[in-house]
Parts: structure tokens; C-alpha cells; sequence
């Protein structure tokens, strides 16, 4: 009962933070007569929102959506392709020194300066998309996927080898187990990658119908209330996606009883 | 020993290799095939690009650099900080985790471009915004590490009756430190990362603000040439961190 | 081989190839085990006792080191004996997979060979009954003492029944009155199923407690010194304050100060 009353009160906290902090913007933005250019009111960002939903269009709504499946694609691409890479370049070490430079680099490369030339050689449509996501998001998966893997101790090899265990099994019952603390942890810190590569990589592509073109052309066009509530929208979803990977998580540490504090 | 320093030579070898084969294909490419010259740019014509501005792409390769290396580093110290008060006082905790999560779930464009209206677009402003970026990714992973620890050795300890700041001097930091050295790696490419696409959104200098500008004029073989700069000196900031964890594991 | 042995090493060396001079681990080791026999291989850290258990259970990283010299194991080599399943290894750490709870532990060997649900559930209920840990057996490892989660271990490895188990220093982390604990419950598995035990430790008296002989390895490079015979009744409780008892200590703890005297 008491936990469950402090999860009510931190909530409650959270909750009045927020509208203090909302307050305080807002004030700011009356006493200083910041112009609406710079800096609009949230009574006015909430109230774009609202006229946005009853038109009945929802377009924030849908575009923000769109880009936020996007995201979800290739995050989810990400995950599945580089555990996989991770235990292929773990097994085989020789792969790993000879990729390993391409894929520092893939994370270096800033990705609104290399989303066009991706486009350029692959096409400008969905799938292009998507291979850009993944490229900007698979690097901290497969590191992080090898080097838990390559983090266990010799005892825990030496246990299967005794058992004359095919490589399927080890993978099987001691890999992905061993790894997906570590994973969750990685895909937590993913979630807004995904989401900014997804918005960013629609700038030079023509698919569209997401929330980065929009807002592109709204902030070209000036229309800057229309960009704060877009980015409210974006960032809504980026908090859902990171509390729903909280939740996973917990559900994981529960199942498998991980050590617990 | 003689083998262990054999086969890192071996593999850098194998890399060199390896990236030297990856130029050629690159550059039998765009001989051979009909991409247009507004895309992608033959190696050979930014070499002599990079040699002959080595000093400009410098010049703006130091300061980004400033802002990716004093946000980096404040970034994951005040969080490595705080993460140590979050362990050692729990009550605030779940009120900060929760904060954390929110300005890491707000996308890096939205964190710059608020943050672009509020601080400015000068170097500072930069390395504020470096410094937020890398702050949460380090403040979960290193909260997430000492509470993992502090759960598999709770009941060793608890029988020995230590206190608390001992436990976690000497048993907690060091055994969180491979997590923590691992953050401080991605970290590097985070930084860099958002320290060039913010100058692209407004900036008084910077080798990311210089891309954008070459860019508009369709420069390409400098755009290539900043590329390279960003490649190469990120690698290099990385590797060095990789250096100092194996040299930091080894001594402790 | 001969008829009764279950090991035999026959100038067994062990080099460590990553320097310019070899580092031997372990230089021309000779010595053989019977069926069913009990022996502990003693001496100071870092004189290759491990490493000889590496090498009989065909563990041994070979990218690091080279052996020379035979060893055979139940009338094949150590690579046929492990693909055989002819042996179960219990390591100093107990090694148990966090996120299984003990049933699941004791189980992961018999699901690897693809034993049938209900024979699994049946062996599993008999081994941790054996170690009296029944009652755990849907605790996970983080819940238990250092010494339960080794009997976990133990029970796992006899799972698939090998004739020959390997135990790497497996009490080292336990204070003195678990570990004298496990001792006895140690030699009341031995006594049930009749395994050949070879028993690593650097504590003397762990060694003449538990085993029929024992082996004296010098420091690095590990020889062997000596292999003495103890010639004392089970159950050795009793005799633990005996002079007889006193004397192997003695002799031992000679052997492994005086560095002169190998025989």
C-alpha cells in the first residue's frame, strides 16, 4: 500500500512540476514581450494542438505517427540485425577487425550530411529510409551485444564445452540470456535515436507524410507555432516509446530475475 | 607478450587493409558509374581539396572540437556525480530518473532548437547543448550499474558490515566501471554527432556549420573534405577513450 | 591405457606460447587415477593444478598454450571424453546461469542432450535431493549462500552422470565450517555414486581429509614432488586431531616449503 501511495505522490510531483515549469514559460514569455517568432506561449502551442485535433485532419497527429512507425522499423532492425552481427562477430573475430572501422565511421558521419548522399545512391523512397535509420542505429547494439558476450567468464564456455554443446545451444541458453540487460539498456538510449534519424532522414527523401519535412517547412516558412507543437508531439511520442521500453525492461528483470537490489 | 602485440598488429593491418580496399572500390565507383558529381565526389579529388585548406577545415575542426570535448566531458562527469548522490540518497531519485527521462526522450533536433532559441547559437551554447545530450545517456546507464552491483554483492557486504562508502568505493565504482567506460565511448560519437547537426542549426563557426554553408554552394569535394575531418578526429577521440579504459581496467 | 585407470598422464608439459621463451605450466607430469578413486592435487597458486584439469577435461585454450606428452582418458583422449559427456566439471566459482532458478540449473546439461521432459523432471528431483536442496528448487542462484549454490553446482554436474568428476578449488570461497561441511557432504556423493574424483586444492588439510592420494606439485613449472598414499579410515572426522593426521600435514607442507627435495 505504501509503495503504491509513493508512486501516486511522484507522480503527483512530476505532474505539478511540470505545470509550475509551464507557468513560468509562460510568464516569461508575456513579461519579456518575447516576440511569437521566438518563443510562443504554451497557451497558444496548446491551443494550435487543439485546433489541430478538431479539425478533424489531425495531421501533427498522423505526420508525428508516421515518422514514429518509421522509427519503430528500423529501431527494431537495428536490434534484431546487430545482436546478430554482435554473435557472428564474436564468433568470428576476423569480421570484426575488418568492419569494425566502417562501423565507427557509420556513427560519425553526421547523418543531414549523409542522408542525401545515401538517398542519392539508393533511391528516395521508404526503404532508403529505413537502411538510414539502421545505419545510424546499429552500432551501439553490435558493440554492445559483443562485448557482453565477449565479457563472460571463461568458466561459462568451458561449462558448455563440457556438455559438447552445438553452437545453436550455447547461443540459445547462454548468449541471449547473458546479453539482454545490457540490450534493454542499449534500446533505451536508442529510442530518441531512432526517432531524430527518422525525422531527419525524410529532409532529402520524397516519401513522405512525416513530422521532419513538416516541420522543415514550417520553420522555413516561419510558422513557428506550428513547430513548437509539432516538437510537443514528437516529444510526447519520444516518452512513450522510452517508458514502454521501462516497462519491457521491468518485465525482463522480473521474469529472469536478474539481480535485483 | 610477443603473440599478444603480434596479432594487434596483425589486426590494424587487416583494418588498413581493409579501409584501403573500400577507397578503391570508392573510387573505381564513381569513375566508372554515372553518379553525378553533386553527390558523391571520387577520393581522389579531396585529397588535394583537404592539403590545399588543411588550415581553414583545422581552424573550424578546433572549434567544434572545443564543443564536443568541454560538453563531453562535463556532460559525463556531472552525471557520473549525480549519479552517485541518486544511489546514496534514494528518495530523490525516482523524481531525477524521471526528469532524465524526459530530456533524454526529447529528440536532439527539438533539444537544439529549443535550446538554439534560449542560449544562443555561440560556441558555448554548443557545449551546453554536448554536455545535456551526453549527460542522460551516462546518468541511466551509471545509476542502472551501481544498483546492479549493489544487488549481487548486497548480501556479501551486508555480512561484513561495511559501510556504505566503502562498499562503494571499493567495490560498486570499480565493478560499474566497464558499463560506464563503454557510455563514455558511445558517448564520444554522441557528442560529436550532436555537436555538428546543432551548428546546422545556426552557428558562428564549427566544421558542421562549414559543411552546411560548402553545401548550399555545392561544394562538394570541401563537404567530403569536412567529412573526412570529422571521420578522422572522431576516430581518433575514440580510440584514445578505448586506450585509457584498457589502460584504467588493467591498473585497477 | 590399463584395465582400471580412468586417467592417465604420461609426461604431461604445458607451455604457455605467447612469450619468447615457453613458459611452462606444467613440465613432465605422470601419474595415473583408478576407477572410483578419490586423489587431490596439491601447491601453491599458479603451479598448473588447474591447468592440468583443463587439459583431462579438454577445456584448455589452445590459442595460448601447447601440451606435449599423452594423456588418456577412460581409453580415448580428453577431446573424445568430453564429446562423450564422460565428465563433469565444478569450478571454483559455482557458475550457475543467473536467470535459471536451481531446477533449471541442475536441468541445463540434460536439455542440451535432449533427454525427454519427464525424465529430466525425475533426474533433477533425485539430484537435488542428493545435495538436500530439494526444497530450493525454484529459488534462483542470487538467493542462496556461496556453499548451496556449489551444491547446485555439484548436483549439475553429476546431471548426466560422467564417470569422472573435476573440482577446481570449488570450496576455496567458503569459511571454515561450511567448507567442512561440504567436505563431508562431498565424500557422502563420492560414497553414493562411486565417481573418480580428482580434487584441486592449495589446502593441505582439505586434501588429506577428503582423498586416497594426493598429489605434490612444486611452484611454477608445476613437478610433481610427490604422491603420497593417506592411509587413514573413512570417515575422517575422527581423525582429524589423530597424530597420524598431523604427520601427512607436516610431510606435505615439507615438501611444498623445501623446494630441494622432489622424489
Amino acid at each position: 500500500m505504501k509503495k503504491k501511495n509513493n508512486k501516486i505522490l511522484s507522480y503527483l510531483i512530476n505532474f505539478s512540476l511540470i505545470l509550475i515549469l509551464l507557468f513560468i514559460w509562460e510568464q516569461i514569455v508575456v513579461q519579456f514581450e518575447i516576440p511569437k517568432r521566438i518563443l510562443p506561449k504554451p497557451s497558444q502551442i496548446i491551443d494550435y494542438l487543439a485546433k489541430d485535433f478538431t479539425s478533424g485532419k489531425y495531421a501533427l497527429l498522423t505526420k508525428t505517427l508516421l515518422s514514429f512507425r518509421d522509427a519503430l522499423i528500423g529501431f527494431s532492425i537495428s536490434v534484431f540485425l546487430g545482436t546478430l552481427l554482435g554473435i557472428i562477430f564474436h564468433q568470428f573475430k576476423i569480421l570484426k577487425t575488418i568492419f569494425s572501422p566502417f562501423i565507427l565511421i557509420s556513427q560519425l558521419l553526421p547523418v543531414p550530411a549523409f542522408a542525401p548522399v545515401v538517398a542519392a545512391l539508393l533511391g528516395y523512397g521508404f526503404e532508403t529510409k529505413i537502411i538510414i535509420i539502421v545505419l545510424f542505429t546499429i552500432f551501439p547494439v553490435i558493440v554492445t551485444v559483443e562485448s557482453t558476450i565477449s565479457s563472460l567468464s571463461a568458466n561459462y564456455f568451458a561449462l558448455f564445452s563440457s556438455y559438447n554443446a552445438k553452437k545453436i545451444e550455447v547461443i540459445k541458453k547462454l548468449f541471449l540470456p547473458s546479453i539482454l540487460p545490457d540490450l534493454i539498456t542499449t534500446m533505451k538510449i536508442l529510442t530518441t535515436a531512432s526517432i531524430v534519424t527518422s525525422i531527419i532522414a525524410e529532409l532529402p527523401l520524397t516519401v513522405s507524410g512525416g513530422i521532419g519535412k513538416d516541420i522543415y517547412n514550417s520553420f522555413n516558412n516561419q510558422i513557428t507555432t506550428r513547430v513548437w507543437a509539432s516538437l510537443v508531439m514528437l516529444c510526447t511520442v519520444s516518452i512513450l516509446f522510452f517508458k514502454s521500453m521501462l516497462e519491457i525492461e521491468k518485465t525482463i528483470i522480473n521474469k529472469y530475475r536478474y539481480a535485483k537490489e | 607478450m610477443k603473440k599478444k602485440s603480434f596479432n594487434k598488429f596483425k589486426d590494424l593491418v587487416v583494418m588498413a587493409l581493409s579501409l584501403g580496399v573500400f577507397f578503391v572500390i570508392w573510387e573505381l565507383f564513381v569513375k566508372y558509374s554515372d553518379i553525378s558529381a553533386i553527390v558523391l565526389v571520387a577520393p581522389s579529388e579531396i585529397l588535394p581539396v583537404i592539403t590545399n585548406n588543411y588550415d581553414t577545415l583545422l581552424k573550424e575542426l578546433k572549434y567544434t572540437s572545443e564543443e564536443v570535448l568541454y560538453g563531453w566531458f562535463w556532460g559525463n562527469l556531472l552525471a557520473l556525480l549525480t549519479s552517485i548522490i541518486i544511489f546514496s540518497y534514494k528518495k530523490i531519485s525516482d523524481s531525477v530518473i524521471s526528469l532524465g527521462v524526459i530530456v533524454n526522450a526529447v529528440p536532439l533536433i527539438a533539444l537544439a532548437a529549443i535550446l538554439g532559441g534560449f542560449i544562443g547559437t555561440d560556441q558555448n551554447a554548443k557545449t551546453v547543448i554536448v554536455a545535456i545530450l551526453c549527460f542522460f545517456p551516462m546518468l541511466i546507464v551509471a545509476t542502472t550499474a551501481f544498483k546492479r552491483v549493489n544487488g549481487d554483492f548486497k548480501r556479501l557486504f551486508d555480512s561484513y558490515n561495511s559501510s556504505k562508502k566503502i562498499t562503494f568505493i571499493k567495490l560498486i565504482f570499480p565493478a560499474s566501471l566497464p558499463a560506464i567506460f563503454t557510455v563514455l565511448k558511445l558517448n564520444v560519437v554522441n557528442a560529436i554527432t550532436t555537436a555538428i547537426v546543432s551548428e546546422f542549426f545556426g552557428a558562428h563557426g564549427g566544421i558542421g556549420q562549414f559543411i552546411l554553408a560548402r553545401k548550399g554552394f555545392y561544394d562538394l569535394p570541401m563537404v567530403w573534405a569536412g567529412i573526412f575531418f570529422i571521420v578522422i578526429s572522431g576516430s581518433l577521440f575514440y580510440f584514445s577513450i578505448e586506450i585509457i579504459k584498457k589502460l584504467f581496467i588493467k591498473w585497477n | 591405457m590399463q584395465k582400471n585407470n580412468s586417467i592417465e598422464l604420461k609426461e604431461l608439459s604445458i607451455l604457455y606460447n605467447d612469450l619468447k621463451i615457453g613458459l611452462e605450466a606444467v613440465s613432465k607430469a605422470s601419474f595415473d587415477v583408478k576407477n572410483g578413486e578419490f586423489i587431490s592435487i596439491v601447491g601453491p597458486s599458479g603451479c598448473g593444478k588447474s591447468t592440468i584439469l583443463k587439459v583431462i577435461s579438454d577445456t584448455l585454450d589452445l590459442s595460448y598454450s601447447e601440451t606435449r606428452g599423452d594423456v588418456k582418458v577412460l581409453g580415448s583422449s580428453p577431446k573424445i571424453a568430453r564429446e562423450q559427456r564422460k565428465i563433469g566439471f565444478v569450478f571454483q566459482k559455482p557458475t550457475l546461469l543467473q536467470w535459471r532458478n536451481l531446477e533449471k540449473n541442475v536441468s541445463l546439461p540434460l536439455e542440451i542432450i535432449g533427454l525427454n521432459k519427464i525424465e529430466i523432471k525425475k533426474r533433477v528431483k533425485k539430484l537435488l535431493k542428493m545435495v538436500e536442496l530439494e526444497k530450493y528448487a525454484s529459488y534462483h542462484p542470487d538467493q542462496l549462500s556461496g556453499g548451496m549454490q556449489q551444491k547446485v553446482s555439484i548436483a549439475r554436474a553429476l546431471a548426466y552422470d560422467p564417470e569422472i568428476l573435476l573440482m577446481d578449488e570449488p570450496f576455496g570461497a567458503l569459511d571454515e565450517i561450511n567448507r567442512r561441511k561440504m567436505n563431508d557432504e562431498l565424500l557422502s556423493v563420492w560414497k553414493e555414486t562411486g565417481k573418480t574424483i580428482v580434487f584441486v586444492t592449495h589446502s593441505i588439510e582439505e586434501a588429506i581429509y577428503l582423498s586416497e592420494r594426493i598429489i605434490v606439485l612444486t611452484k611454477q613449472p608445476g613437478r610433481i614432488k610427490k604422491i603420497i598414499n593417506v592411509d587413514l579410515p573413512y570417515p575422517r572426522k575422527n581423525e582429524l586431531g589423530s597424530m597420524k593426521f598431523y604427520k601427512y600435514i607436516n610431510q606435505i607442507r615439507l615438501l611444498l616449503e623445501n623446494e630441494e627435495e622432489i622424489v
